[in-house]
Parts: structure tokens; C-alpha cells; sequence
């Protein structure tokens, strides 16, 4: 039992030897390495945004979304970049304009839009008649980043970090205090429409990573881990890009040592670190939660 | 100066305020009072431009609306707040310098230092490191207060900022308002109230959708005007303006 216990260690300690030294040695997974990373951050901070304003069935929806014009993309030879960001786009303008001129709530108009975006995408891609490519569209293939894609996903880093640092005043006050703003003169809708074609760049960088079926989970599980961790937005910010990053690179590893699809392998972990916030956060977590409810009983009774 | 002529607004398809006119001076503490529905936050909405107007005509010191909301601090009702959002108490007043700065620039550090002599104002300078939940109601709602005192403008609009609020914040917010106003800042609070107008405002809006009446509280909120205004439901008036019963 024991010798047999060790013997797994071993193997565990082999692969991760293993990874390592593949890292310095194949190119495809530097690519990978990169990629994850600079996904964690993008949707770290995308993320943030997304649960504060109280949208993460909007990012699911968005992400969906996507796959349209991913395959319109495909078929028509041109980078998925735009065909994406385009049926993102019209996706989220549909869902306002349900929302605003009709009775329907918004969850209701945002699950009928990403249905039926997400729908036409699958028939899109059943025309092209290539599963494979369904497959890591759908659940992520990070192991075969091409270089496009990587240059891709750096110039959405580097948007999504530069629009948000020169806009951080207003993405603030609009998420934290939309009626003041709005009372000051800021263009609330503008900002909101910023933020999605932000949100659909974030889904589209990540496709390679998690894929689309995915993404939201790395837009919000991130960003709700740091939420239960900090009391500042900025800080939440790069803790939520520090929660993407440990989990990309973490389900890479085990994307890579037992040959999983590296989008599940992400989520886990991330899911795992949430799990460990949501049980063990100095101010917000349950356990803490539990025993500080539990001692101000107890002083209670004994005051009596 | 504010000035609101023949003002009509619909919300949400029903008629909420209807042939609205009046006229505050500067450095006047005004209350908009009437009974629920009788559309004093849309009114309130409204001067901010916050909803369309259907009808007629809003200027502040002559000016529209657009070149003079950054001039007007607007303290919201408490409950459209997501007080659990990772906010500290002082970040929450040096947003008040906000719509004092241009794109792109950040809060100086004098701008940071008059948010914190805000909050010393309302008291709460000790608990400036506490996230927001953990505050009182009246603790909360007077680091509001301090966050329209830091974007130092000429027009206050507050929508009901009494509620639920314990007695002792109440007294220290009114007392501040009164100081700004005698400094010559214009105040407009949307009031359910209806215990010390006397005390509490140079004016009286009178509202139930039309205006029932305007002018000092005693001329304003005498028996007649007040039946009207709320239907006869107020069980007992007394036309000091000083003590009321349920309604």
C-alpha cells in the first residue's frame, strides 16, 4: 500500500519534471504558457466588471454568442476576430433592444438571444462539416495555439488593460453608482456597450484556451474569488488576474500530462480556488462566517 | 436659481407630474413633500435629467440642465446601492470629486485630502478604512452626504435621505445642509416625513403630481393644502407643521 502510494508520487513528480523541461523544449507549449496566461488576465479583469454589474448570465450569453461568427469566419476565410466581435456585438444590442422596448425581463431576453445566436452558430459549423474544429471551439485546444492567435490574444491584452486603466473612474462609478453618474452627465450606455465589445474581445482571445462553452467561467470565477477576498476594486482586479493565471497555468499542466482538453482541466481549478475562498476568506468566507456568528452568540448568552 | 416652467412628465406610461411650475432662489432649503406615487422623485429625476421630459421647461441659474449637472451633487435613495460592492468608506466620498475631473484624470491628492475633511464633517473619519456594509443606515447615508459636501457644488438634490435612518445622523445632516445653504448652496429634498418642516425648510413643494402648492412651510402646509394633497388621509393635521400623526 505504501510502496504503491510513493510510486504514484513518483509519477506525479515525473510529469511535472516532465512539463517543465517541455516547456523549455517545445515551442507549441510556450505558446500554450503565454496564451493561458495573458487569457487569466484578460478575463481576471474583464470579469470583475461583469459580476459587480450583476452580468454573468450577460458574459455567458456574449460568449455564446460568439460562435456565429466564428464559423461565418471560417467560411469565409477571414480572421474569426471580427466575424466574432460583429455577432457579439449585434447579440448584445438585440438583448437591449428587447429589453428596452417590450415587457420581457432581461434574463428572459438574454436567454432567448444567446439560444438563438448560439443555435445558428452550430448550423454554421455542421455546413462547414469539420467536428474537429466544433470540438475545440467549443471545449479549447491550447495546445495548438497557432502564432496568429497568440499575437491576437497580446493585442487584446494590451486593449482590454489600456481602456480599462484610462477608463477605471468611470467603469467604477457607473458599476458601483450608475444614477449619479448618469445625474453628472456620463454616457451609461456607451460605457455598457464598451464594456461588451470588451467582454466579446475577451471571448474570442479565450476560445483557444477554454473555448466558448467555457468562458464564463473564467470571467466569473476569477473575479468571485477575488471578490470574497478583498474590500477595493483595484485590488480585486489583479487578484482576480492572479486567480486566472495560477488556474490557466495549473489546468495546463494537467492538459498536458494526461492529455485532457485543456478548457475543463482550467475550470476545475479555478472552481477549486473559489472553493477554497468561499470557505476559508479572513472576512467573507463560511468557516470564518460561521465561527464569528458563532462567538457573538456565545458572548450574548454569557452578557445575560 | 432654478426655474421649472409648465413641466409635464410620464413614467413608465402614467401621467407623474403634471403642469409643474415654480421657482427656488438661491441658498433656499426646499422640501418636496406629498404622498407615495404623488411623483416627487421623478421630480427629482427630472432636474437631474434623468428622465425625459414630456412637456416644458427646466433651467438652473439660467443655464439648461447639460452645462450645469456637474454642478449638482445628487445623494440616491439607499436601498438603489449595492452596499456589499468592494468599496472603503473614503473611496466611497472621493468619488464625490468625480464629475469635477476630466477624462482620464485621477483624484490629487489635495482632492483626496478635501474628501476625508468631508467625512471628518459627518463624523465618519475614524471608520474611513471600513467597507460600506459594515456601517449603519445613518452611517451609511451620511458618507453619502459627505460624498455630495467633497464634489463642493452649488445644487444639492437628496432623495429621501431620512429613511430608516436613526435620529442623531438626521440632526447632524440637517445641520450640515443648513450651514451649505447659508453659505448659498441650493437645496432640494424629497421628504416623506412630515414632523418638522418648519424647522427643517425655508420651502415646501407641495405635490401630487400637480403642484398643490409652494411657498414658506406655514403658508404651505396649512390643512387645506394638506387634505388635498393626500386625499384626506391624513388623520390629523395641526397647521403648526410641527407635529402630525400617521397618515
Amino acid at each position: 500500500m505504501v510502496s504503491l502510494h510513493s510510486g504514484q508520487k513518483a509519477v506525479n513528480q515525473m510529469k511535472l519534471i516532465n512539463f517543465y523541461y517541455a516547456i523549455f523544449e517545445y515551442e507549441f507549449l510556450q505558446r500554450a504558457l503565454l496564451t493561458s496566461i495573458m487569457v487569466g488576465i484578460i478575463c481576471g479583469v474583464i470579469g470583475c466588471f461583469i459580476i459587480l454589474r450583476g452580468m454573468s448570465l450577460m458574459g455567458d450569453a456574449i460568449s455564446h454568442a460568439v460562435l456565429p461568427g466564428v464559423a461565418l469566419s471560417y467560411l469565409l476565410g477571414i480572421n474569426i476576430f471580427y466575424g466574432a466581435v460583429i455577432t457579439g456585438m449585434l447579440t448584445a444590442i438585440g438583448i437591449g433592444f428587447i429589453n428596452q422596448n417590450s415587457r420581457i425581463k432581461s434574463d428572459t431576453s438574454i436567454g432567448i438571444m444567446f439560444s438563438f445566436a448560439f443555435a445558428v452558430g452550430i448550423i454554421f459549423i455542421t455546413l462547414l462539416q469539420s467536428s474537429s474544429d466544433l470540438y475545440h471551439i467549443l471545449f479549447g485546444n491550447v495546445l495548438a495555439v497557432p502564432k496568429s492567435e497568440l499575437l491576437m490574444t497580446l493585442m487584446v491584452m494590451i486593449i482590454v488593460l489600456l481602456l480599462v486603466y484610462l477608463f477605471f473612474k468611470e467603469l467604477l462609478i457607473t458599476s458601483f453608482d450608475p444614477t449619479m453618474a448618469a445625474a453628472y452627465g456620463l454616457p451609461n450606455r456607451l460605457i455598457h456597450y464598451l464594456l461588451m465589445t470588451l467582454l466579446t474581445m475577451s471571448t474570442v482571445a479565450s476560445l483557444q484556451t477554454v473555448g466558448i462553452v467555457l468562458v464564463v467561467a473564467m470571467l466569473i470565477t476569477p473575479a468571485a474569488t477575488a471578490y470574497l477576498l478583498t474590500n477595493k476594486l483595484s485590488i480585486m482586479l489583479f487578484l482576480s488576474a492572479g486567480v486566472g493565471i495560477i488556474s490557466s497555468v495549473i489546468g495546463l499542466y494537467f492538459s498536458f500530462s494526461y492529455n485532457l482538453a485543456s478548457g475543463p482541466t482550467i475550470v476545475v481549478v479555478a472552481s477549486i480556488l473559489f472553493a477554497l475562498a468561499f470557505l476559508l476568506s479572513p472576512k467573507h468566507g463560511f468557516v470564518f462566517r460561521k465561527i464569528n456568528a458563532r462567538r457573538k452568540r456565545l458572548a450574548f448568552i454569557q452578557s445575560k | 436659481m432654478i426655474t421649472v416652467k409648465d413641466l409635464y412628465v410620464s413614467y413608465q406610461g402614467t401621467e407623474a407630474i403634471q403642469n409643474v411650475s415654480f421657482q427656488v432662489n438661491t441658498g433656499q432649503l426646499v422640501g418636496i413633500i406629498g404622498p407615495n406615487g404623488a411623483g416627487k422623485s421623478t421630480l427629482l429625476k427630472a432636474l437631474l435629467g434623468l428622465v425625459p421630459i414630456d412637456r416644458g421647461e427646466i433651467t438652473i441659474n439660467n443655464k439648461p440642465l447639460k452645462q450645469i449637472r456637474r454642478n449638482i451633487a445628487y445623494v440616491p435613495q439607499r436601498n438603489i446601492i449595492d452596499w456589499d460592492f468592494p468599496i472603503t468608506v473614503l473611496d466611497t466620498v472621493v468619488m464625490g470629486n468625480f464629475p469635477n475631473l476630466t477624462l482620464f484624470k485621477r483624484p490629487s491628492k489635495q482632492q483626496k485630502a478635501f474628501a476625508l475633511s468631508c467625512l471628518e464633517k459627518v463624523q465618519m473619519a475614524d471608520l474611513r478604512h471600513r467597507q460600506i456594509s459594515e456601517l449603519s443606515g445613518g452611517q451609511q447615508q451620511r458618507v453619502f452626504l459627505a460624498r455630495a459636501l467633497t464634489q463642493n457644488p452649488d445644487f444639492f438634490f437628496l432623495d429621501e435621505p431620512f429613511v430608516g435612518i436613526d435620529a442623531a445622523s438626521e440632526a447632524l445632516m440637517i445641520k450640515l445642509l443648513h450651514e451649505q445653504s447659508t453659505q448659498g448652496k441650493t437645496i432640494l429634498i424629497v421628504h416623506h416625513d412630515l414632523s418638522k418642516l418648519n424647522s427643517y425648510f425655508d420651502q415646501i413643494i407641495l405635490l401630487n403630481k400637480a403642484l398643490i402648492s409652494y411657498g414658506a412651510p406655514r403658508e404651505t402646509a396649512t390643512a387645506k393644502h394638506m387634505n388635498q394633497a393626500y386625499n384626506g388621509q391624513l388623520a390629523f393635521w395641526s397647521e403648526s407643521g410641527e407635529s402630525n400623526e400617521a397618515y
